[in-house]
C-alpha cells in the first residue's frame, strides 16, 4: 500500500534526467571543476608543479609558460593551496572531453619584466587549448 | 549411482558487478562444493602506492570506489602515527561525520543490490532514489562525489561551514522518515523472506576458523567492530544477531543504516571552532600498523619506511579477502538459484581485494 | 613438523591460541635485501593486535598456517605470486596469470617492473 503513494507521485512529475551538455547542468556550490591560472599574479616558482599528485603541471621558467595535460588533472586543488600568490582559480563547471588528449597553455609575457619603463600593462594573460 | 556437474559461475554474470568466478559443484539442482577464483582485476597498488608518499594520499582513494574515504583516513592515521602528531578534536569529528554519510550511501547501495539480485527492481530504484540527496550534499561539503581528497597528513582541508550543518541534518531527518517505509518492505515482505531466510547459513565456529569481519561477521555472533575504539564519546554499541543467513545479514546492514544516522546527529552537535591541520615536517620512519572500520569490515594498513620519500612496504588487507572466501562454507546445501542472492548478501567489492 | 623455517612462530601461534581464542588479521611478507624474507603474522584478541615475527629466507619451504584458520590460505596464495615463497601444500597463481612475463613484482631486484 506504500508503493501507491510513489506510483501516483511518479505518474504525475516528469523525469529527474538533464540532458547535458545541452542543457546546464545541476552543479552544487562546492565542486572542484575546471583550473585556470591568473598569468598575471603568477611569479613562476614552480611549487604547483613539484606538488601536483599526478604530473599534470609542467612549467618552462625562462619562457614563461604553463602546461597543464586535461586528461591527468584529477582536481585534487593541491596547487591552488600552495600557490603563494593564490594566482590559480578553482571553477564550478568540469572541464570538457575531447576525442584527443588536450593541452591547455598558459602564457606570461615576459617581455614585460625585462623593460624598465613601460608605456602601460598588456594583457598578458592567454589561455588556449591546443589538440596535440 | 548419481553424477556430479561442474558449472562455472563465471567472471561475466549479470547479477555480478565485478568480475568473480565460483565454480560451482552441483547434484541435480543442490549445491555440494564450490571453489571460488579471483584476480581478474589485479592493478599493482602495493608497488604504485610505495612510490611516493605525498602523493600516495590522493592514490590510496582510489583503490575503491564506495569506500574510499576510509582507505584515505586510515593511511593518514597511520602517517600520523608515524609522523607523531595529533589532529585536532575538530578534524576528528569531520572525519568521523564524513565517514558515517559514506556508510550509509554505501550500505544503502548493498541493500538496493540485493533487492535487483532477487529481482525485486522497484525496491532498487527506491533506494537509489533516497541515496542521491546525501551524494550531493557530499559533493558540496567536499568537492566530488566518489573520491573526496579531503583528508591530508595532520588534519582535513575543508570545513563544513553553519549552512550545510543544518542542511545536513535536515537531510538526515528526511531520509530516516522515507528509509524507515523501505526498511519495513525489507522486514515483512512474504517474498523476500521466502528468498533469504534460512539461506547461506555461515555458523559461529566457521566464521572464526574463516575470521570473517564486518556484517557477516557479526550477524553469525562474532561482535566484534572496530568503532568501539575510536567512537569512545560517542557512545557506540555493536548491533549483533546470531541466526547467520542471509537475512540476518540485510538485516544488521538496515539497522546499522538508523545507528549512522544518529551517530551524524551526536557528531554534528559535539563539533566547536578550531584549527583544521598541523603540519608535519620531514620524511617518515618506522612501521605502524593501523585499522578502521569500513563499511564491510576491519581495513588494516601497515607502513614501513626509511627516511626517505619512498616508502618500503605499503600492505592493505581488505575485509572482502576473508569474507568472499567464507562462501565455500556457506553455499553447499542450497538449491542453484540461490547462489546469486547468497553471494551478493555477502557484499563483495573485488577491486578493494586485488587492489 | 620441525624444520620448516617458520615452524617456531607456527608453535607460538597455537600455544597462543590455547591461552584465549584469536582472529587471524593478516599475514604479511617484507623483502629485506639479500635474499632475506621477514614474516609478520597479525592476530587480534579482543580488540588488541599482536604479532609474531619470524625471518627466513626465499628458498626454504614454509608451514602453512591454514591447518588452523582456514582463511590464512589466500593470504598465502598471495604472498607466493608478489614475493615468490613457498608454502607447504598450497600453489600461486592467484593474482598474476603464470606465463605472462611477470614474476615477483614486489621484491626489491625488480624495482622497475611496471
Amino acid at each position: 500500500m506504500s508503493m501507491l503513494r510513489t506510483v501516483l507521485r511518479n505518474l504525475v512529475s516528469g523525469p529527474v534526467t538533464l540532458k547535458y551538455p545541452n542543457a546546464p547542468a545541476n552543479i552544487p556550490e562546492g565542486n572542484r571543476g575546471r583550473l585556470d591560472w591568473d598569468m598575471e599574479k603568477c611569479i613562476l616558482c614552480g611549487l604547483c608543479q613539484k606538488r601536483c599528485p599526478t604530473l599534470a603541471v609542467t612549467m618552462d621558467k625562462n619562457m614563461g609558460i604553463i602546461t597543464l595535460q586535461v586528461h591527468r588533472c584529477i582536481s585534487c586543488g593541491v596547487c591552488a593551496e600552495v600557490c603563494p600568490k593564490s594566482a590559480i582559480n578553482v571553477g564550478r563547471e568540469y572541464s570538457a572531453p575531447s576525442y584527443t588528449k588536450a593541452l591547455r597553455v598558459y602564457e606570461k609575457d615576459m617581455s614585460k619584466e625585462k623593460e624598465k619603463e613601460g608605456t602601460g600593462p598588456s594583457d598578458a594573460e592567454k589561455g588556449s587549448e591546443t589538440q596535440t | 549411482m548419481s553424477r556430479s556437474t561442474l558449472i562455472p559461475f563465471g567472471p561475466q554474470h549479470p547479477s555480478f558487478l565485478e568480475p568473480l568466478n565460483i565454480n560451482l559443484r552441483l547434484d541435480e539442482e543442490r549445491v555440494v562444493g564450490a571453489e571460488i577464483n579471483y584476480g581478474y582485476n589485479h592493478r599493482g597498488m602495493e608497488k604504485a602506492l610505495a612510490a611516493d608518499f605525498r602523493r600516495s594520499i590522493y592514490l590510496c582513494e582510489r583503490v575503491c570506489g564506495i569506500c574510499s574515504f576510509f582507505h584515505s583516513t586510515v593511511y593518514c592515521e597511520s602517517m600520523e602515527s608515524m609522523f607523531d602528531v595529533r589532529v585536532p578534536d575538530h578534524a576528528r569529528y569531520i572525519r568521523a561525520i564524513l565517514m558515517e554519510c559514506q556508510r550509509i550511501t554505501s550500505h544503502s547501495l548493498a541493500l538496493a543490490h540485493t533487492a535487483e539480485a532477487m529481482g525485486y527492481e522497484s525496491l532498487f530504484m527506491q533506494l537509489f532514489r533516497e541515496r542521491e540527496p546525501v551524494m550531493r550534499l557530499l559533493n558540496d561539503i567536499t568537492g566530488n562525489r566518489v573520491h573526496f581528497s579531503m583528508n591530508t597528513i595532520g588534519g582535513v582541508r575543508r570545513d563544513i561551514s553553519p549552512e550545510q550543518r543544518k542542511e545536513l541534518l535536515s537531510t538526515m531527518d528526511g531520509l530516516e522518515q522515507r528509509f524507515s517505509v523501505l526498511a519495513g518492505v525489507f522486514r515483512k515482505d512474504a517474498t523476500v523472506k521466502r528468498r533469504m531466510v534460512g539461506k547461506g547459513v555461515l555458523t559461529k565456529d566457521n566464521a572464526r576458523t574463516y575470521a570473517v569481519v564486518g556484517p557477516v561477521g557479526r550477524a553469525s555472533g562474532i561482535a566484534q567492530d572496530m568503532r568501539q575504539n575510536n567512537y569512545q564519546d560517542l557512545d557506540f554499541r555493536p548491533i549483533v544477531r546470531d541466526e547467520g543467513d542471509s537475512y540476518a545479514r540485510s538485516m544488521v546492514r538496515v539497522d546499522e543504516i538508523f545507528q549512522s544516522i544518529g551517530l551524524i546527529r551526536t557528531a554534528i552537535g559535539l563539533l566547536k571552532e578550531g584549527p583544521l591541520n598541523v603540519p608535519a615536517k620531514g620524511n617518515p620512519t618506522g612501521e605502524t600498523f593501523a585499522r578502521v572500520e569500513a563499511p564491510r569490515g576491519e581495513l588494516f594498513y601497515y607502513i614501513k619506511a626509511m627516511g626517505k620519500v619512498e616508502l618500503d612496504r605499503v600492505k592493505i588487507k581488505t575485509p572482502t579477502i576473508v569474507n568472499v572466501a567464507a562462501l565455500t562454507a556457506m553455499v553447499p546445501g542450497c538449491e542453484m538459484p540461490d547462489v546469486p542472492v547468497i553471494t551478493v548478501s555477502v557484499d563483495p567489492c573485488i577491486c578493494c581485494t586485488e587492489r | 613438523m620441525s624444520g620448516n623455517a617458520n615452524s617456531e612462530a607456527i608453535e607460538k601461534i597455537r600455544d597462543m591460541e590455547r591461552s584465549g581464542s584469536m582472529r587471524l588479521v593478516t599475514i604479511t611478507a617484507t623483502d629485506e635485501g639479500d635474499g632475506v624474507m621477514e614474516l609478520i603474522y597479525v592476530l587480534d584478541r579482543k580488540g588488541e593486535l599482536l604479532t609474531v615475527r619470524s625471518h627466513c629466507r626465499w628458498e626454504d619451504e614454509l608451514e602453512s598456517l591454514s591447518s588452523l584458520y582456514k582463511g590464512a590460505e589466500n593470504m598465502e596464495r598471495e604472498i607466493i605470486d608478489l614475493l615468490g615463497a613457498r608454502f607447504d601444500g598450497i600453489k600461486g597463481g592467484l593474482f598474476i596469470e603464470p606465463g605472462s612475463g611477470i614474476v615477483t613484482p614486489l621484491r626489491k631486484e625488480n624495482k622497475d617492473v611496471q
